[in-house]
């Protein structure tokens, strides 16, 4: 029964043209749909159902399997069905030939053609994403970034920011599952400057209750630049998932 | 304390308040409201309401503006990710389960600025894909039909 009314709303988004948004209170039904269906999803994506466009695709009803216990958002949903279902994306292709991400042969070939490049310098200009405090950013030499609250080191003091969660050049980034080793990666800093953010309001005001509070605050600011940024060579024996360019 | 002129000398400590002065009144509440529309950006009384309400919203709005951005940075990062074949949840899941600890404002500027790398992200995510299916997990991976039995999905269990 609830397999009937959820198909005829189902069809009902179609026949009213583009579907652009499934509304969210709908997804229960669509998902009881999709385990009524006999037929698989195409996960290979080589046939004539999996041709983008094709809204009576199983990938337009199947939906995330549920073994994975995600917080589905609006925004979450809205970005999977507006954008990747009207490109006629399915939730991941699958690879046909590929050799696996722990092949040995693959691995040296990848970390050679690294130190290669890091040989000849044509690594060229290189980024880093790093995390201060839980606040990553991705940053290159010259760059000039703000730390927000109380920060110890004083003006003119040199760091070296280790949390490293990726690295980038021209032809190849490295990517930290979660963090790059101290051994690769070294990123230099210097304390510019310390001193508060503007002036920044904070008014709470309710209307008829004689309520309101008004104050001015102003955070501390540190100023970081970043000097340089450094990859050494990768050791070709370690077994470590790299990813190429 | 230093006055500067005469005349400040002459009004005193005293009077030198917000709630006396009336010029100072108004200069504090233009210094707020001079980029306003129409007469609140001239006129003291018709500016207090607008002044108000500009000083809520900007309270009251920085978690909906984190929220706002948030959803901006999935929104680019699931274009980026279309753009190679992947969906974002899938995508969003792959790297979650092999201990990537990007977040999403940096895939977003990644997916930007940083093509190729967020290329290699997605191309990542597929092949990880398809190494589970290879191992088997393939009929752990899709949502089983309810009641429906086939001697198909009977052997595979075997």
């Amino acid at each position: 029964m609830a397999a009937k009314t959820c198909a005829r709303q189902v069809m009902n988004i179609w026949r009213r043209g583009q579907p652009s948004f499934l509304p969210f209170k709908e997804l229960s039904c669509v998902r009881e749909l999709s385990q009524c269906s006999v037929k698989r999803p195409n996960v290979g994506g080589a046939s004539l159902h999996s041709l983008p466009g094709n809204r009576f695709s199983s990938e337009f009803l199947s939906v995330v399997s549920p073994s994975w216990a995600c917080l589905r958002t609006k925004s979450t949903h809205e970005a999977d069905v507006k954008i990747s279902m009207d490109l006629g994306v399915c939730g991941m292709e699958r690879l046909e030939d590929f050799t696996p991400l722990a092949d040995k042969h693959l691995q040296t070939d990848v970390t050679g053609q690294i130190n290669e490049t890091l040989e000849q310098g044509d690594a060229g200009r290189l980024y880093a994403v790093v995390n201060i405090r839980g606040i990553q950013h991705k940053v290159t030499a010259g760059d000039v970034i703000v730390v927000k609250y109380d920060f110890p080191p004083n003006v003119g003091d040199r760091l070296r920011l280790e949390k490293v969660l990726a690295v980038g050049g021209k032809d190849f980034s490295l990517i930290g599952q979660p963090l790059l080793s101290r051994n690769v990666v070294r990123v230099d800093a210097t304390v510019v400057e310390k001193t508060l953010s503007h002036n920044r309001a904070w008014f709470v005001f309710q209307k008829r209750r004689n309520f309101k509070k008004f104050f001015l605050y102003r955070e501390m600011f540190t100023v970081l630049a970043i000097n340089s940024i450094q990859v050494a060579k990768l050791s070709q024996d370690k077994g470590v998932q790299q990813l190429e360019d | 304390m230093v006055f500067l002129t005469l005349a400040l000398l002459r009004v005193g400590k005293n009077k030198m308040t917000p709630y006396s002065m009336r010029e100072w009144k108004r200069v504090m509440q233009r210094r707020l409201s001079w980029h306003f529309r129409n007469r609140k950006r001239n006129c003291y009384r018709l500016s207090l309401c607008p002044v108000k309400k500009s000083l809520r919203f900007s309270t009251t709005v920085r978690p909906i503006r984190r929220r706002n951005i948030n959803h901006l940075f999935t929104n680019r990062i699931a274009a980026g990710c279309a753009q190679h074949g992947v969906q974002y949840s899938s995508f969003m899941r792959a790297l979650y389960e092999s201990n990537i600890l990007l977040n999403k404002k940096m895939l977003a500027q990644l997916s930007i600025y940083e093509p190729r790398s967020f290329q290699s992200l997605c191309e990542f995510a597929k092949k990880r894909h398809s190494e589970l299916v290879q191992k088997g997990l393939a009929v752990a991976l899709e949502p089983l039909p309810s009641g429906i039995i086939t001697r198909d999905m009977i052997k595979k269990s075997v």
